[in-house]
C-alpha cells in the first residue's frame, strides 16, 4: 500500500509552513510515532510525528522549502518491493496543482534575520504592518509579480488609493476580485496614506536615480507574513481605546530588592506586573475577555499572554491559570516560556489561546507606549520603564521611582469606566505590593 | 406611420381570470380588460401578421403548410380564410425555390413573409439568404433593398435528436446584411415581427417552438417594438446574464435559485441578435463586473464569442471574472431525455457559471 | 449545325408536353420572318449586337492592360438570343434577371455602356458604384435583376419577380437566363415546378453553349435537349432552336412572351456557342480550334449584316459606319471609365443595410 505523508497543519492558523529540517531519507523503515521532521508554522517550529508507517520511497518536499498545508511531503510503500514510481508521479502532480491553487507558493528560505533582544517579556509592541511606501512597491498598482487582480479590482483600487499588495485575494490563485476590494473598503485597510489622490497614488520610480540606495528586499517568512495579517486585522477592525497610569514604584522597588536577596529567586518587575494583573483581572472579569463577533466570552481563568521577542517577529506563549501562581512560580514558568520561544520549541498548545497580553518594553528605558491588542483578547496591557521621576508625596516634591502602564482595550467588548477601574486595582496591587505574595 | 410607443407593458398572464383561451387561436386573442389581451407567443405572431397583413396589400406569407394546414405549429391560423390563398400560399417543400422566390419578389416590389417551418430546413436555402438576401442591397450600390422577413421556429425542439434542432443566431448574424432577431416573450414578438415587416432589410426572424404557448397579457392597442433594443428582463446587481430566447426563462429559473444563496442576476434579453444592443449589455456589465452569456448556439463561434469579445473590448477595466458561456455543447443534438438534457444550457448550468463567475 | 440535330422537327409551344428526341428543333423561314420584323427593327439589332460585341472586346482588352480585374464572362457569340428577346420585352414592365454573363442583358435592357464599363473598372460611377463588377449588373428602373455569381441562384429570383407581375397584375412577364451548366441545379428544378404548379408568367431560357465551364454539356446532362425533356416534368411549354440564328430567335421569344403573358410558363433551350473561353482567365483548351471556326463562320452578326445589305436596307459603306459609331461609343465609355474617381471608402460600409426609412 501506498501512504502518503501530507503536510500536517500545526496551527489552528495555520495554511503553510516550511520543513526546516527532515529526520528521515529514502530507503528508511519508519514506524507510527516517530518524528519525520521539524516544520516551522506561522507561529513556531513543531514536530511532525508519523502516524502511518511504512519504507520511505520519497520525499518530494525538501527541507527549507515553503510548502502548503496538504501538500505530499512524502511518499511510504508497506510492502517489501512495492512500486511507488506512479504514486509518486501522481504526487508531483498533486502538489504542483495545490501550490498553482493558492497563490504565496514559491519557495522561500526560511527566516534568518537579525536576531533581536531575547530579553523575556520584551516585544516590539505595533512594528510589523506599516507599509513601506518608499521601497519600491507601487502603491495602488498591480502587487508583485505572481498576483493577480481582475481588471475591476484593479481598477477600483487606483480609483480608491489602495495598496494592492496589502489586500488577500479570494479568488483563484489568490486573485484579488472585486469583493475583496468592497471588504477592504468598508473596513477601511489598505488605504495609501490618509485618502490620497487617485492622481497621485502612482509614483514613477525610476530605478536608476542617482541617489538611490541600495535596497534589501526580504521575502515575508510564514511568521512575518502572519503577523502583519493578524495585527493589521487588528489595528484596523479593533476600535482600541487607551487607560494610562502612573505607578508610584517606591514599595515595588523596595520589595524586588528584597527578593532579590533570597537565594535561587530571580523576580523581575515583570513578573510582579503579571502577578499584578492576574490578580486584578480576578477582580475585573469583563477585561479577562475574548470578543466573538456575536458574542463576549468572559474567562474565569486569567491565561496571560506574554510577548515574547524573537528572531523575526515575536510570539506570545501562555502562562495559564496566572492567578493560580506565586510571583516565583510566575518567575520560572516565563523564563521557560521565553526559552522555549527563542528556541521554536512552543507547540500551538502553549500559545494558543490566552485570555490578556502583557507587552514589556521597560528594558529599552521607554517611558510608555500602546500595544495593539492582540484578538480575540480584549485587552493588552503596555508596560514601561521604571524611571526616576521626582513624584509628589504627602504635599511635598520628592524623588520618587515611577512606571507607566497603558492598557489598550476593544472598546466593543470593555468600556472605559472598567478599563480604567482595572487599572486602578493593578496600580493598588503594584504600590502596595505585599497583596501579591499571598 | 410608426403608432405611439405602446404605454402598457406586458404583464404576467393571469390565471385567476380563467379565460377560455383556445390553446390554438391564431389572431384573435382573449381580450382581458383594462386594454389587455390575453396572447401567446403563437398568437401574438398570428396577430402581427395579420395585422400587417391588413395594413399592406404588398405583405404575403408563403411557406409549407402555412395556409390549409394553417401552419406547421399553427402561427399561421386563419390568415388563409381571411386574406385568401393569393396572399397566403402554401408551397411545395423547395425551400430553396420559395427563398429565391421571396428575394425576387422583394427585389420587385412585395414584401414576403416566408416561413421555414423549422430553421433547420432553411440549410437547402442558404446560398439563397447568403448569397442573394444578405448581399442584395450591397452589391447593387443600395438598388435593390431585400424586404423579407423569414420566420420559423428555431432552437431544439422536444426531442427531436440530431437534425431538428439547431440553433441558427450566430450563422446568420455572422454575415453582414441580414437581421436577426430572437424574442423570448409574445409582447415582444408582436411587436418586433411588426417592425420587421415595416423596414427594408432581410430579417431571420427566430422563435422557438417551446415557447408558442407561453402566455402574457399584451396590450389591445398596436405598439411596435424597436429593432436593435433589448430590454433588462430582471434587474440586479451581482452578475449580468445575458439570455437570447428559451435562455431567457432559462436563466430566469437560474436567477431564483440563485438570489436564494444571495446572488442578484441581471438578466439583459438583447432581443435582436444583430444589430445588438451591445450598450445595455455594457451598462449592465459595468454594474455589476461579471457577465454570463446563455444561448443555445454552439460555443464556437456563437453568440456568447461575440458578445464576450465586445464587452472586454468595451468593459476591460470593468470586469471582475472572466466572461463566462453557457451553450448548447459541442455535440449533434442526441435523442436520449437524459443526453438533450445535458445538451441543452439548462438553469444547472447556468447557475454553476454564475457561482463561477462570483467566485463561489 | 455541328452539334445538334439536323432533323427539322415540330416546334412545339403547347403545354401538352414535348418528346424528348432529337426532332425538337425548332425551324423558321429566315425569309419571311425578317420581313415580319421589318427594316427598322432589324437594324436595331444589328446595332445592339455590335454594342455587345464592341463592348465585350473592349472589356477584354482592357482586362489584359489589368484595368478590370476579378471575373469577365464574355457573351461573345451568344448575341443572337439575348436581343431577339428584348426586341419583345417591355423594360420596366417585365422582368429579366440571368447569371453572371450579364452583360449583353445590361445593355440590351437600355443601361449607359458608360456606366456599365466604369463598374468594370471599378469606379464610382459604376452601375453599382464599383460594388459589383462584371458579374453584377442591375436596374431598377429597367427591371433588370441582375447579374449573379452564383450558378443557378438566379433563377429562384426569376421565378419571384413572375410572382410579382401575377400579384400585381401587371400583365409583366420574367425572363431568366440560364447556361446548360445551371440546369442540373436544384433551384433550376424548385422554380420550374413552382412556376409550373402556380402558372406564372415565367420564362426560362436556357443558353446552351455547350460547355459549363469546361465540362461539355453531354458530360453533365443526362439529356441530349434540356428544354423538350425537362419541361413536361413541370408542366411547362418548351422551345429548342439554333440560338445563332437571330431570327429563330425572335419568333421563338415572339411565341413564348405571348405564352407567358397569358400565364403559360415556358422553358427554352437555345443551341448556341461562346466563341470565348468560360472567362478570360479560360484558354478553352477542352475544344478544338476547328470546333470554333465552325461556328465562328455562323456568326450572327454577319450574317445579319449580310441579310441587311442583300436586302438592301443598308449599305456596305452604311454598316461600316454604324461599326465605327459603335466602336466609338464604347471607346467613349472606356475613356469615362478610365477618367471616373474610384469610390470613396465612404462606400465601404454604405449600402449594407437599406438607406431607405421605415415604412
Amino acid at each position: 500500500m501506498i501512504v502518503e505523508q501530507k503536510m500536517p497543519a500545526l496551527s489552528p492558523t495555520m495554511t503553510e509552513g516550511t520543513i526546516i529540517s527532515w529526520r528521515i531519507k529514502p530507503g528508511d523503515q519508519v514506524k507510527s510515532g516517530q518524528v519525520m521532521a521539524e516544520i516551522q508554522t506561522d507561529k513556531a517550529v513543531g514536530e511532525w510525528e508519523c502516524l502511518d508507517g511504512g519504507t520511505v520511497a520519497d520525499i518530494l518536499i525538501p527541507a527549507g522549502t515553503m510548502t502548503k498545508v496538504n501538500a505530499i511531503a512524502a511518499v511510504f510503500t508497506t510492502k517489501p518491493g512495492e512500486d511507488a514510481k506512479a504514486a509518486i508521479e501522481k504526487a508531483k502532480k498533486s502538489n504542483a496543482a495545490l501550490m498553482a491553487n493558492g497563490g504565496a507558493a514559491a519557495a522561500a528560505p526560511t527566516a534568518t534575520a537579525t536576531p533581536a533582544p531575547s530579553t523575556p517579556a520584551a516585544a516590539p509592541p505595533a512594528s510589523a504592518p506599516t507599509p513601506s511606501q518608499g521601497s519600491g512597491t507601487n502603491p495602488g498598482s498591480h502587487p508583485g509579480k505572481g498576483a493577480r487582480v481582475s481588471p475591476v479590482a484593479s481598477r477600483m483600487a487606483a480609483a480608491n488609493s489602495l495598496d494592492l499588495s496589502r489586500i488577500r485575494g479570494s479568488g483563484p490563485d489568490g486573485r484579488i476580485i472585486r469583493r475583496d476590494i468592497e471588504k477592504a473598503l468598508a473596513d477601511g485597510s489598505a488605504r495609501i496614506g490618509s485618502g490620497g489622490a487617485a492622481k497621485e497614488s502612482k509614483p514613477k520610480l525610476n530605478p536608476f536615480r542617482a541617489d538611490a540606495q541600495p535596497v534589501t528586499e526580504v521575502p515575508l517568512s510564514t511568521m512575518r507574513a502572519a503577523i502583519g495579517r493578524r495585527l493589521l486585522e487588528a489595528k484596523t477592525q479593533i476600535p482600541h481605546f487607551y487607560v494610562t497610569e502612573r505607578i508610584d514604584c517606591a514599595n515595588l522597588v523596595a520589595l524586588r530588592d528584597q527578593l532579590g536577596t533570597i537565594e535561587g529567586v530571580k523576580v523581575t518587575y515583570n513578573d510582579l506586573v503579571v502577578r499584578a494583573a492576574a490578580l486584578a483581572l480576578r477582580m475585573h472579569p469583563k477585561v479577562n475577555a475574548t470578543w466573538h463577533g456575536a458574542s463576549i466570552r468572559l474567562h474565569d481563568s486569567a491565561d496571560i499572554s506574554i510577548a515574547v521577542a524573537i528572531p523575526d517577529g515575536l510570539i506570545t506563549p501562555i502562562l495559564f491559570k496566572a492567578h493560580t501562581l506565586t510571583v516565583r512560580q510566575i518567575s520560572e514558568a516565563v523564563r521557560e516560556l521565553a526559552k522555549k520561544a527563542q528556541a521554536g520549541k512552543l507547540k500551538p498548545a502553549e500559545f494558543e489561546g490566552g485570555t490578556f497580553t502583557i507587552s514589556n518594553l521597560g528594558m529599552f528605558g521607554i517611558e510608555s507606549f500602546s500595544a495593539i491588542i492582540n484578538p480575540p483578547q480584549a485587552a493588552i496591557l503596555a508596560v514601561g520603564g521604571i524611571k526616576d521621576e521626582p513624584i509628589v508625596r504627602d504635599g511635598a516634591v520628592v524623588a520618587g521611582k515611577t512606571m507607566r502602564l497603558t492598557l489598550s482595550a476593544d472598546h466593543r467588548a470593555v468600556d472605559g469606566a472598567i478599563g480604567a477601574a482595572f487599572m486602578k486595582s493593578v496600580r493598588e496591587l503594584l504600590e502596595a505590593p505585599a497583596a501579591l505574595l499571598i | 406611420m410608426m403608432p405611439a410607443a405602446a404605454t402598457l407593458p406586458p404583464r404576467a398572464a393571469s390565471r385567476s381570470l380563467n379565460a377560455k383561451v383556445e390553446p390554438i387561436n391564431g389572431f384573435k386573442t382573449v381580450p382581458v380588460g383594462d386594454g389587455y389581451q390575453l396572447a401567446s407567443t403563437r398568437m401574438a405572431l398570428c396577430q402581427a401578421l395579420y395585422e400587417e397583413m391588413k395594413r399592406d396589400e404588398r405583405v404575403f406569407v408563403m411557406g409549407e403548410e402555412v395556409a390549409e394546414y394553417n401552419g406547421a405549429y399553427k402561427v399561421t391560423k386563419g390568415l388563409l380564410e381571411e386574406f385568401g390563398a393569393k396572399r397566403v400560399i402554401d408551397t411545395p417543400i423547395t425551400e430553396s425555390g420559395f427563398a429565391g422566390l421571396a428575394v425576387g419578389a422583394a427585389m420587385t416590389g412585395l414584401r414576403p413573409v416566408i416561413e421555414f417551418m423549422s430553421w433547420n430546413f432553411s440549410f437547402p436555402a442558404f446560398d439563397q439568404i447568403i448569397s442573394n438576401a444578405s448581399k442584395m442591397c450591397y452589391m447593387t450600390g443600395g438598388m435593390f433593398p431585400i424586404p423579407l422577413v423569414m420566420r420559423g421556429p428555431n432552437g431544439a425542439g422536444p426531442r427531436v435528436s440530431s437534425q431538428h434542432s439547431h440553433a441558427v443566431e450566430a450563422l446568420y448574424a455572422h454575415f453582414p446584411g441580414l437581421i436577426v432577431i430572437s424574442p423570448s416573450n409574445p409582447y415582444d414578438a408582436k411587436g418586433l415581427l411588426k417592425s420587421a415587416l415595416r423596414q427594408s432589410n432581410p430579417v431571420c426572424f427566430l422563435e422557438n417552438e417551446m415557447l408558442y404557448n407561453f402566455e402574457q397579457e399584451i396590450p389591445t392597442a398596436e405598439y411596435l417594438v424597436e429593432i436593435g433594443k433589448g430590454h433588462i428582463a430582471r434587474a440586479g446587481k451581482d452578475c449580468t446574464i445575458v439570455a437570447i430566447s428559451r435562455c431567457v426563462h432559462w436563466a430566469m429559473e437560474a436567477a431564483t435559485e440563485l438570489a436564494g444563496l444571495g446572488i442578484e442576476c441581471e438578466i439583459v434579453d438583447p432581443r435582436t441578435i444583430k444589430p445588438l444592443d451591445i450598450e445595455l449589455i455594457a451598462t449592465s456589465v459595468r454594474k455589476t463586473s461579471r457577465l454570463v452569456v446563455v444561448e443555445e448556439c454552439y460555443q464556437t463561434g456563437g453568440v456568447g464569442a461575440e458578445i464576450a469579445a465586445q464587452i472586454q473590448e468595451r468593459c476591460f477595466d470593468d470586469l471582475d471574472a472572466p466572461v463566462g458561456r453557457v451553450t448548447t455543447t459541442e455535440n449533434p443534438m442526441p435523442y436520449a431525455a437524459n443526453l438533450e438534457h445535458e445538451t441543452l444550457p439548462k438553469p444547472h448550468r447556468i447557475v454553476a457559471a454564475v457561482k463561477k463567475a462570483c467566485y463561489l | 449545325m455541328p452539334t445538334t440535330t439536323d432533323t427539322i422537327g415540330a416546334a412545339t409551344g403547347s403545354t401538352a408536353g414535348t418528346r424528348a428526341g432529337d426532332d425538337v428543333l425548332y425551324r423558321v423561314d429566315a425569309k419571311k420572318v425578317r420581313a415580319e420584323i421589318g427594316k427598322d427593327r432589324l437594324i436595331a439589332m444589328f446595332k445592339k449586337m455590335l454594342l455587345i460585341r464592341h463592348f465585350e472586346e473592349r472589356a477584354d482588352q482592357n482586362y489584359k492592360a489589368k484595368k478590370i480585374a476579378g471575373f469577365l464572362h464574355l457573351y461573345i457569340g451568344q448575341e443572337a438570343v439575348a436581343t431577339a428577346f428584348y426586341d419583345h420585352l417591355s423594360p420596366g414592365r417585365d422582368y429579366t434577371v440571368t447569371s453572371y454573363r450579364c452583360h449583353a442583358q445590361a445593355l440590351l435592357s437600355g443601361l449607359d455602356p458608360k456606366e456599365l464599363m466604369a463598374e468594370l473598372f471599378g469606379k464610382v460611377t459604376g452601375n453599382v458604384r464599383g460594388k459589383g463588377g462584371s458579374m453584377h449588373f442591375f436596374s431598377k428602373e429597367k427591371g433588370m435583376l441582375g447579374g449573379h455569381g452564383i450558378v443557378g441562384g438566379q433563377i429562384p429570383v426569376g421565378t419571384g419577380a413572375a410572382f410579382t407581375a401575377k400579384y400585381l397584375g401587371t400583365g409583366g412577364v420574367s425572363v431568366t437566363f440560364l447556361g446548360d451548366g445551371a440546369s442540373p441545379q436544384g433551384t433550376f428544378h424548385e422554380s420550374l415546378n413552382m412556376a409550373g404548379l402556380w402558372r406564372l408568367p415565367a420564362i426560362y431560357l436556357i443558353e446552351n453553349n455547350l460547355y459549363g465551364m469546361g465540362t461539355a454539356c453531354s458530360r453533365a446532362v443526362a439529356v441530349k435537349n434540356i428544354a423538350a425533356a425537362k419541361a413536361p416534368g413541370y408542366n411547362l411549354a418548351s422551345f429548342t432552336y439554333d440560338g445563332l440564328d437571330l431570327y429563330a430567335s425572335w419568333k421563338v421569344a415572339q411565341e413564348a412572351i405571348a405564352l407567358a403573358r397569358r400565364n403559360e410558363p415556358v422553358l427554352i433551350e437555345a443551341k448556341t456557342y461562346r466563341y470565348r473561353g468560360h472567362s478570360v482567365s479560360d484558354p478553352a483548351l477542352y475544344r478544338s480550334k476547328e470546333e470554333l471556326a465552325q461556328y465562328q463562320a455562323l456568326d450572327p452578326i454577319e450574317r445579319i449584316k449580310a441579310d441587311l445589305i442583300a436586302e438592301k436596307w443598308l449599305s456596305a459603306d452604311e454598316a461600316e459606319r454604324i461599326n465605327e459609331e459603335t466602336l466609338e461609343r464604347i471607346q467613349a465609355a472606356v475613356a469615362f471609365s478610365d477618367e471616373s474617381p474610384e469610390p470613396p471608402l465612404s462606400e465601404l460600409s454604405r449600402h449594407v443595410f437599406a438607406e431607405e426609412p421605415n415604412r
